[in-house]
């Protein structure tokens, strides 16, 4: 089966690390994956002078920033109201001393988390569920950005749909037994395991 | 009962937007690109990490009375992290894994408020010996040097700062 194909060209993205390999390294896979080259910062303060006055359509953050957490970063943008940037996908890179700032990320409204180092496929596949797969932005008192649940609909193999499908002889009770899925409720995952 | 006020929105945002137009590359394309530019990026690596690496000595071997003062111990740990990134990205498993018990002991020091330079000299004189371009170990010998580092944080009881990480958000399997 032919691969579907993904256009990331003219997409822009703020890219925001401390390290200036990281920087360089996540910017040469943006270009493979076509995307145009990303506005890169290392401070959460220049990161906010630049989202005032551009449109970005992808954000990749460091969990923790010289100047502050990304957490405060991520509110930042999930509560410019009347604004879509409030909406942009968020991913967040930790690096091994920090994975302890994830589930700080997540409550603050990162779309995802992924831990550094960062393949090249990794990336992409992340970039490209954010791109294809759209997520509810909830807006609460305490809470701010995308439905933190996952629902994961697992497409119906076209038997036992109903009771009418069944095979004469084949009581319910066995045809879920065969294919539990059939009947479960779709089954649904937090974000991130924390 | 009290209600939340709740607002739930369901934008398309540009991203997505240009996602959907026709053209674009294949995954298997896209992924060989980065792939390409990501090997390109070696000799950088490699500089980074050896920079990384002589700050890293250039402060163990300053410490006096075999103590490190915190603000040290804070740059060791910024600099092994960079080097765990660095050795995980190229494929240097005995480095990664040193750099990794680096952090996990310094991370420790720190949290405890322990001053001692020993545990880090001793690691960093076993990462020197596992840089690229150092000495020729082989599989058993750097097994066997991981496992002493291993002895040092047991002495300490240092947890493993991976131990309670949570795991990468695995967004559900993208078709195509």
């Amino acid at each position: 089966m032919a691969q579907s194909r993904l256009n990331l060209r003219g997409a822009t993205t703020l890219l925001v690390d401390s390290d200036a390999f990281t920087r360089g390294l996540i910017a040469q896979m943006l270009r493979g994956f076509g995307m145009d080259t990303p506005t890169t910062y290392d401070t959460g303060a220049a990161a906010k002078a630049h989202l005032l006055h551009h449109y970005i359509d992808l954000c990749i953050l460091e969990a923790v920033l010289p100047d502050m957490e990304c957490a405060q970063l991520i509110r930042w943008i999930r509560r410019q109201d009347k604004s879509p940037l409030r909406f942009i996908p968020i991913i967040v890179l930790t690096s091994y001393t920090q994975h302890r700032h994830v589930a700080m990320a997540r409550d603050a409204g990162a779309n995802l988390i992924v831990r550094k180092p960062v393949s090249p496929r990794v990336l992409y596949d992340r970039i490209a569920w954010v791109a294809k797969t759209s997520r509810p932005f909830i807006e609460t008192a305490k809470y701010a950005g995308p439905d933190r649940r996952f629902r994961t609909l697992e497409p119906l193999d076209g038997k036992h749909k109903r009771e009418t499908d069944l095979v004469d002889g084949e009581s319910t009770e066995s045809a879920v037994e065969q294919n539990p899925q059939a009947l479960a409720e779709p089954s649904t995952k937090k974000a991130i395991a924390s | 009962m009290t209600r939340v006020a709740k607002k739930i929105h369901f934008p398309v945002t540009r991203l997505a937007e240009l996602a959907a137009r026709p053209g674009g590359v294949t995954r298997t394309t896209a992924l060989e690109e980065a792939a390409k530019s990501v090997q390109s990026m070696l000799d950088i690596g490699l500089e980074t990490t050896n920079y990384a690496m002589a700050s890293i000595e250039a402060i163990a071997y300053s410490a006096k009375n075999g103590r490190l003062e915190a603000e040290n111990m804070q740059n060791v740990l910024r600099q092994a992290d960079h080097i765990v990134t660095m050795a995980a990205t190229f494929g240097f498993a005995g480095l990664e894994e040193a750099s990794k018990s680096l952090c996990d002991v310094a991370d420790g020091l720190l949290s405890r408020g322990l001053s001692d330079a020993a545990p880090v000299i001793v690691h960093v004189q076993s990462m020197r010996l596992m840089m690229p371009g150092g000495a020729e170990l082989g599989e058993v010998e750097v097994a066997y040097i991981l496992a002493e580092l291993a002895k040092v944080r047991m002495h300490y009881e240092f947890a493993r700062l991976s131990a309670g990480a949570a795991a990468d958000t695995d967004p559900p399997e993208i078709a195509g």
